[in-house]
């Protein structure tokens, strides 16, 4: 780790870009140069971007959603279980105490199994972004509100293995961003 | 417009004929073979003829639905399936013809078994012997002269949108005017609305009245729900089919057949919910009116037919549908849509065929052959329908946005 983890004076290179199709474009000659640590902004969510960025990498959010989902049904089920049949068996209606009664344990197992995963699937998205995070280097690039008006961009980040302040630069420049700039950390 | 027709649709057009003759003739002689337990060939026959009538219409009404949607939604998904979706839609006035022998059927113009006991007048004849109060009390609206005024209006309507929609498709095609997509629109959103009352009431009149004493207020969302899967199933299977057409080639990418993916994912969930909401409540009701459908559903054979439909129209779908990856291949994904058709037929068995056969066991060579031939029949009209446009609305401007990133 401690190899990777550079100390450098500055967070990355910014490249601007004016339309998606660039972007899209750029993420792909930078993924295909090697360049990992890497993230693109842009107004609105591309697909071709996310897949060059994620390339397969997961966001780890679906294993952990399903776990929850599962946990949920479970303990809704086994609650209600332990609850009607076991520890205070109630007859209502005269419909069975026994395992045949399951369809009406169903609402509940379905409600607790959504609710854990929603609530799984909204908070680990925040934590696992880093959220809240006050403070971020690439706010500091020039232009950079404009990312969620009308303008696209490219970060390659100074802690990537084959980062190298002249040569990065020169690489995003045949890339015919509106500018290249240093981002400071 | 001059237009190239895709060699696999021509295909397709002569298996669904292929199809409907062999399922046709199965009809015919199956409702000869299995005369018997005091019903004539004819009796076999309606009962054959509305099962498969009751299956074959899902697609036409379920492609009128999503046709209707896709204008109200917008997006690429929509536009990749607006053709097929018209080519189903179009296939509704054929049904409409293809409606006559179940009218027939409520008129008992062969004069044996009554396919519909509230068409029989000594069920509904105070002092007869075979009288029935609770029919009786329903004769308002079950007549079998009412019964075909309500189909009327039923097609008409169907027709009528189906015919207006696809003029707007074809006009913004021949002129490029985006306008005529915009007027498309609000008769897709009070279409919509008629489509749901329409429909629900044509559920009830098909399926739902051959139990009189039986309701669900359900059932005719249910009809809905299963129309709209194996319409978005077979929108999938006709896509992965037309993929190298140019067309397709070149505008369509696994973006579009993600979000069909993710809307058929939705209905197996939904008909999971509709079904099982209305298990549920007549469980827990208990009520002596309600349970005999569901208690003669779980018997005889016939809980098999259920536990295959949980297992296969929910269980396994849903796992292979929760992955992303499996939505976005397009031989899985085409794989699962025709299993889901397969399923719905058995899902169709399951509704309907309980309510003339005692057992499982019961099952005519003529209902399958009806089912079977009549889908085949709307196969071939679809083809048909579709041959005469471009598969894409090439003129939408929504076409932009397929080929430029960030579009859905």
């Amino acid at each position: 780790m401690a190899t990777l983890t550079r100390q450098v004076p500055f967070y990355g290179l910014m490249a601007e870009f004016s339309t998606p199709e660039a972007l899209i474009a750029a993420t792909k000659a930078a993924r295909e140069a090697g360049y990992r640590k890497m993230d693109a902004y842009s107004p609105f969510p591309i697909e071709e971007v996310i897949d060059e960025i994620d390339h397969g990498r997961s966001t780890g959010i679906p294993p952990l959603v399903l776990t929850a989902g599962l946990i949920g049904a479970t303990t809704g089920f086994v609650l209600q279980y332990i609850g009607a049949f076991v520890d205070y068996p109630i007859n209502v209606g005269g419909r069975p105490l026994n395992w045949e009664g399951w369809p009406a344990f169903v609402p509940i197992t379905f409600e607790l199994m959504i609710l854990l995963a929603a609530f799984t699937a909204a908070i680990s998205m925040v934590v696992l972004n880093g959220l809240p995070m006050p403070y971020h280097p690439v706010f500091n690039a020039p232009r950079f509100d404009r990312a969620s008006q009308d303008l696209f961009f490219l970060c390659i980040e100074a802690v990537d293995p084959l980062f190298d302040r002249t040569e990065t630069e020169r690489f995003l420049r045949t890339l015919a961003p509106n500018q290249v700039s240093e981002v400071e950390s | 417009m001059t237009y190239e027709t895709p060699q696999s649709v021509t295909r397709f057009r002569n298996i669904g004929f292929g199809v409907a003759a062999v399922g046709l003739i199965l009809l015919a002689v199956g409702s000869f073979l299995f005369v018997g337990e005091g019903l004539t060939a004819t009796d076999r026959f309606f009962e054959s003829y509305l099962f498969g009538f009751f299956f074959a219409m899902l697609l036409p009404i379920g492609s009128l639905g999503w046709l209707m949607v896709q204008y109200l939604t917008g997006g690429t998904w929509a536009l990749a399936a607006r053709r097929l979706l018209e080519a189903g839609a179009l296939t509704l006035p054929v049904m409409a013809l293809l409606s006559i022998p179940v009218v027939l059927a409520a008129f008992n113009v062969d004069g044996g078994h009554y396919l519909f006991e509230w068409a029989n007048p000594a069920v509904i004849t105070p002092g007869s012997p075979e009288f029935d109060r609770i029919i009786a009390h329903k004769v308002p609206w079950l007549s079998p002269l009412w019964f075909t005024g309500r189909m009327v209006i039923y097609f008409a309507i169907w027709c009528g949108l189906a015919i207006l929609l696809r003029r707007f498709s074809l006009d913004l095609e021949r002129t490029g005017d985006p306008q005529y997509k915009l007027r498309a629109r609000p008769w897709a959103g009070v279409g919509i609305a008629l489509f749901v009352i329409t429909v629900t009431f044509a559920a009830f009149d098909w399926g739902m009245s051959l139990d009189p004493h039986w309701f669900s207020t359900i059932y005719g969302a249910v009809y809905i729900v299963c129309a709209g899967l194996v319409t978005m199933a077979f929108t999938i299977i006709v896509i992965s089919q037309l993929v190298h057409t140019p067309l397709f080639e070149e505008f369509l990418s696994a973006k579009q057949w993600h979000d069909m993916g993710k809307l058929m994912f939705a209905f197996v969930v939904l008909w999971t919910y509709t079904n099982f909401g209305q298990y549920v409540i007549i469980w827990a009701g208990d009520i002596v009116e309600f349970t005999p459908w569901f208690i003669h559903r779980g018997e005889n054979g016939w809980e098999w037919v259920m536990t295959f439909l949980v297992a296969f129209n929910f269980a396994f779908p849903f796992f292979v549908l929760l992955s992303r990856q499996n939505k976005r291949n397009l031989r899985v994904l085409s794989a699962i849509a025709a299993l889901l058709i397969v399923v719905q037929f058995v899902n169709t068995v399951w509704y309907i065929l309980p309510e003339f056969h005692e057992s499982v066991l019961q099952i005519t060579l003529g209902d399958i052959g009806a089912a079977v031939g009549l889908f085949g029949l709307v196969v071939g009209v679809y083809m048909i329908n579709l041959s005469r446009a471009p598969v894409l609305a090439t003129k939408d401007p929504v076409l932009v946005e397929m080929v430029h990133a960030g579009g859905h």
